[in-house]
């Protein structure tokens, strides 16, 4: 059978054409798929095995395509001999082939075991994976949920930081933000910045930063620590920031807390000492500065005994610290009630004192404390009461006798009186009985003085100008001494509400102790002046308001320290004929005015008394009050009521008025005088005068039978009469209706003046 | 295993030296004759054939399941089925005498089969039949390969 040969070449060409074509998208898939995992050893032997493959076909198509060409043209012989090469390339790829087939095991192992590994490692590297971004996320969860922290590298870039940083300082959508950028301050890129000084090779810095936030200002405190990398080279720094403002805010608290209470405790009136458990000073006030003369940086560390230096004032002998006493009892210790703090220039206090334990939470002693108050003012103040309890105890006394005592005094002085007129001045008894009759009246004087101590020795006051009170009273007194006095009264010396006769009696009593200091003649000072309300020559426990000060000076022999405490007592006195009563009264008058009296005295220099008086609401110096003219007495023939229920003072008065020719009446009390009246009124024989005593024990008193009488007569002449001369009635007797006054006991010549007065009077 | 590969390299290497020894060279195809020898590329054949049986008995040992490598055995097959065809061919060659093959003017036109040898050189020369579908066959392993991920 003859079959055709072209199919053979047909499909030996086309074959060819299609193989080598087929062979180089071979080549060109397989490189793409080894390109696809190029670490992928497995896959790199198959782009290898396919290459042989592609070169065979290339080979063996080119040869074959050669030789149907040659052939086809007739060109065999060429063909002939070339043929050996191109089946010598066929051969050597056929070679390579079956070189790279005998490593297909090879690879394949080498492939499956890094396959193997791979797999593991990919496990281990998903597992750990795992694990690490577990870590991270913890470690996320741990850094977000923390204070604000950030990472700075040394260049001040921030490369970590957790959302608690950034929602308080900006950047985060910036990259490579630069710490001096992301929070600015004063520190930034100087000495101070704690990357410097990590840098420089600090462990641990701790810095303050704030930061406004929605207007609040808050404050961080920064720590910052070293950040290294594996090889422990520092490469950064790790900076956390504690906000602090609710710290800061009770800081800030507690500063205000301390500084109120440390302005507390130095505005506090009391001194006040705190001491260590050694008795070393902590801390004092500034009254305890004042009282001590230490300052406070000077007293801090000093022994308690040091500053606060304490002496018994009796006896001048020091006393025992109270800090021991109080660290040795644990308990509140008081201070004996008469003792004195010596300051550092020598000044003597009286204090009040009391030391207290210092406790801490857990009730041990830490220290103590001692709180003293200055209370020599007080002292002298309860030294001027007892004086005053003193007098009024006086006073009670003589309140209760002198009304006796001058009924009495009246009955011997009027009859004494008589006696003297109805014997004559030439009968051997005249002289006896006028020695009498001054020593009743020396009795009069020294009941009038004890008056002035009773309740009824209240003065009777009036606005008036004391210049004129003063001036009087001096020269009274020093009329016909060899003492001169120097008055300095300024013109628009305020107006004072006192009683004249009372303030009168004190200047008097005061120009006689200074005459009686000045035996040998000198010159007596007195100043007055007014005194503001807040004058700083103004004594501290005088009321807020203004006074007039009067200072009575002399030069005289002074007064010891000694008597000086003892001078307003009564019944004290240095001179032999004195009563020991004018510098009482004084002091008794001077406080019913509501003043203060104050002496200063130096032995052999002199001695200064010093009055302070309330000035009047109304200031204005007083117009001058008109003097009274005298007028001529007359005697008059009269019926006279007398009203009093000593039965020797109405016989001495009957005696004395019927010896001047006067028709004389007698009641023993008011209602009896106001009967004698009316009937005297009936019987058309009206009385002219009614001389009525104030005050009837048990009965009607002149102040309440005077009403009824001028109601029934308004035009009735009423003459007022008590042995109370300082009695208001007395001082302001016109008020109550009365004429005239006239104090028991009384002389005849004052009997015949009061009538007169009554008489003239409109 | 490496002897197992050294026992095939002997027994294919012995049956090479025998068939061309008793070959014939025919003009009218492609020889292997010459400077290169049929042996050699005879030789070649067997061992690109016996590489790729290698590699299909290693594939088939290691089952690899995953796509591709299906068409990539299919590759082997038909090429080994091709090596063995090309060799027949080459080896059928050189017992072809110059009758066989009827000349014009331009060359082989026709060939005379008388026997199954004959039959079998003619197929022979129809290679591309196998060898055009081994290379789609590669061509498609590769192509799926790389589809995969």
């Amino acid at each position: 059978m003859t079959v055709s040969w072209a199919p053979v070449i047909i499909i030996d060409i086309a074959g060819s054409a299609i193989t080598l074509l087929t062979a180089l998208w071979c080549a060109v898939l397989s490189q793409k798929w080894t390109r696809q995992k190029p670490d992928d050893i497995f896959r790199h032997y198959i782009f290898l095995l396919t290459l042989a493959i592609v070169l065979f076909a290339i080979s063996r198509s080119f040869g074959h395509l050669a030789k149907q060409l040659l052939l086809l043209n007739g060109m065999g012989s060429i063909w002939k001999q070339i043929s050996p090469y191109s089946g010598t390339i066929n051969s050597v790829t056929f070679i390579v082939i079956f070189a790279f087939s005998l490593y297909f095991h090879r690879f394949q192992r080498i492939h499956t075991r890094i396959e193997k590994y791979k797999n593991n490692l990919e496990e281990m590297i998903a597992l750990r994976t795992g694990e690490l971004n577990e870590t991270n996320l913890t470690l996320e969860n741990v850094l977000n949920s923390s204070n604000p922290l950030c990472i700075t590298t040394v260049d001040h870039v921030i490369l970590k930081a957790n959302d608690a940083y950034w929602a308080i300082w900006p950047g985060i959508t910036e990259k490579d933000v630069k710490c001096y950028v992301s929070r600015p301050g004063p520190i930034c890129q100087t000495e101070e910045c704690p990357l410097f000084q990590i840098k420089a090779g600090q462990k641990e810095v701790f810095r303050e930063t704030s930061k406004e936030i929605d207007g609040v200002t808050r404050f961080f405190i920064i720590t910052g620590r070293p950040f290294r990398d594996l090889d422990h080279k520092l490469i950064g720094i790790v900076e956390s920031f504690q906000d602090i403002s609710l710290r800061k805010e009770v800081e800030l608290a507690l500063a205000s807390e301390r500084e109120h209470l440390a302005v507390t405790l130095r505005s506090i009136g009391d001194g006040v000492i705190t001491t260590d458990l050694k008795g070393n000073i902590v801390l004092i006030n500034k009254v305890t500065e004042h009282l001590t003369g230490w300052s406070q940086q000077e007293a801090i560390g000093q022994p308690v005994e040091h500053l606060f230096k304490i002496i018994d004032e009796n006896s001048g002998i020091p006393c025992k610290s109270p800090v021991d006493e109080v660290l040795d009892s644990g308990k509140i210790v008081e201070l004996a009630s008469n003792t004195a703090l010596i300051a550092r220039d020598g000044t003597q206090y009286s204090i009040e004192d009391s030391g207290a334990p210092i406790f801490n939470k857990d009730s041990k002693i830490i220290g103590t404390v001692l709180v003293f108050r200055n209370v020599t003012e007080k002292r002298r103040t309860k030294e001027e009461l007892l004086k005053v309890q003193k007098l009024e105890s006086v006073g009670i006394l003589a309140g209760g006798i002198a009304h006796d005592f001058n009924n009495i005094l009246a009955a011997i002085l009027g009859n004494i009186e008589l006696a003297g007129m109805f014997v004559g001045s030439e009968n051997k008894a005249y002289p006896l009985l006028q020695t009498a009759k001054k020593a009743s009246l020396r009795a009069k004087d020294l009941t009038l003085q004890l008056l002035t101590f009773s309740k009824g020795g209240d003065p009777v006051k009036k606005t008036t100008s004391i210049a004129t009170t003063i001036t009087e009273s001096t020269n009274f007194i020093l009329h016909g001494s060899s003492l001169s006095c120097q008055f300095t009264i300024p013109d628009n010396l305020w107006l004072v509400d006192i009683d004249s006769g009372q303030i009168g009696q004190v200047i008097q009593n005061l120009v006689i102790n200074a005459k009686a200091a000045m035996a040998k003649g000198g010159e007596i000072r007195i100043i007055a002046s007014n005194l503001e309300q807040d004058h700083p020559a103004k004594p501290p426990h005088l009321l807020d308001k203004a006074y007039i000060k009067i200072a009575v000076e002399d030069d005289g022999c002074g007064i010891s320290e000694a008597h000086l405490e003892k001078i307003f007592d009564p019944y004290f006195t240095t001179r032999e004929k004195g009563s020991g009563l004018g510098l009482a009264i004084i002091h008794s008058i001077i406080k019913k005015h509501h003043g203060h009296i104050e002496v200063h005295s130096k032995m052999d220099e002199g001695t200064t008394f010093t009055i302070y008086l309330p000035a009047s609401e109304q200031h204005r110096p007083m117009i001058p009050t008109s003097i009274e003219t005298t007028h001529s007495l007359k005697t008059v023939q009269a019926r006279i009521l007398i009203m009093d229920d000593e039965v020797p003072v109405q016989d001495i008065a009957r005696l004395m008025l019927t010896t001047c020719g006067h028709e004389v009446l007698v009641a023993a009390n008011g209602r009896e005088a106001i009967d004698i009246f009316k009937e005297q009124q009936k019987k058309g024989k009206p009385v002219d005068i009614i001389i009525m005593d104030l005050t009837i024990p048990g009965g009607m008193g002149g102040k309440e039978a005077v009403v009824e009488i001028l109601r029934n007569d308004p035009s009735a002449k009423v003459i007022v009469s008590s042995g109370y001369s300082n009695d208001p009635v007395m001082a302001d007797y016109q008020k109550y209706g009365f004429r005239a006054t006239l104090t028991k006991p009384f002389l005849l010549e004052e009997l015949k003046t009061a009538l007169k007065n009554v008489v003239l009077a409109p | 295993m490496v002897e197992m590969l050294k026992t095939h390299l002997r027994t294919g290497m012995g049956f090479f030296v025998l068939l061309m020894l008793i070959a014939d060279p025919a003009w009218a195809v492609q020889t292997h004759g010459g400077a290169e020898g049929l042996v050699t590329h005879q030789i070649g054949h067997l061992l690109f054939a016996f590489g790729m049986g290698y590699l299909l008995l290693r594939l088939y040992h290691i089952q690899l399941n995953s796509q591709g490598w299906f068409e990539f055995k299919i590759f082997l097959c038909l090429i080994l089925v091709w090596n063995f065809l090309t060799f027949s061919g080459h080896w059928l060659n050189e017992s072809m005498t110059k009758e066989k093959f009827i000349h014009s003017n331009s060359g082989i036109v026709a060939f005379s089969i008388t026997n199954l040898t004959d039959a079998l050189f003619y197929l022979s020369r129809l290679d591309h039949l196998i060898l055009v579908p081994s290379f789609l066959f590669l061509l498609l392993a590769l192509h799926k390969w790389r589809r995969q991920k």
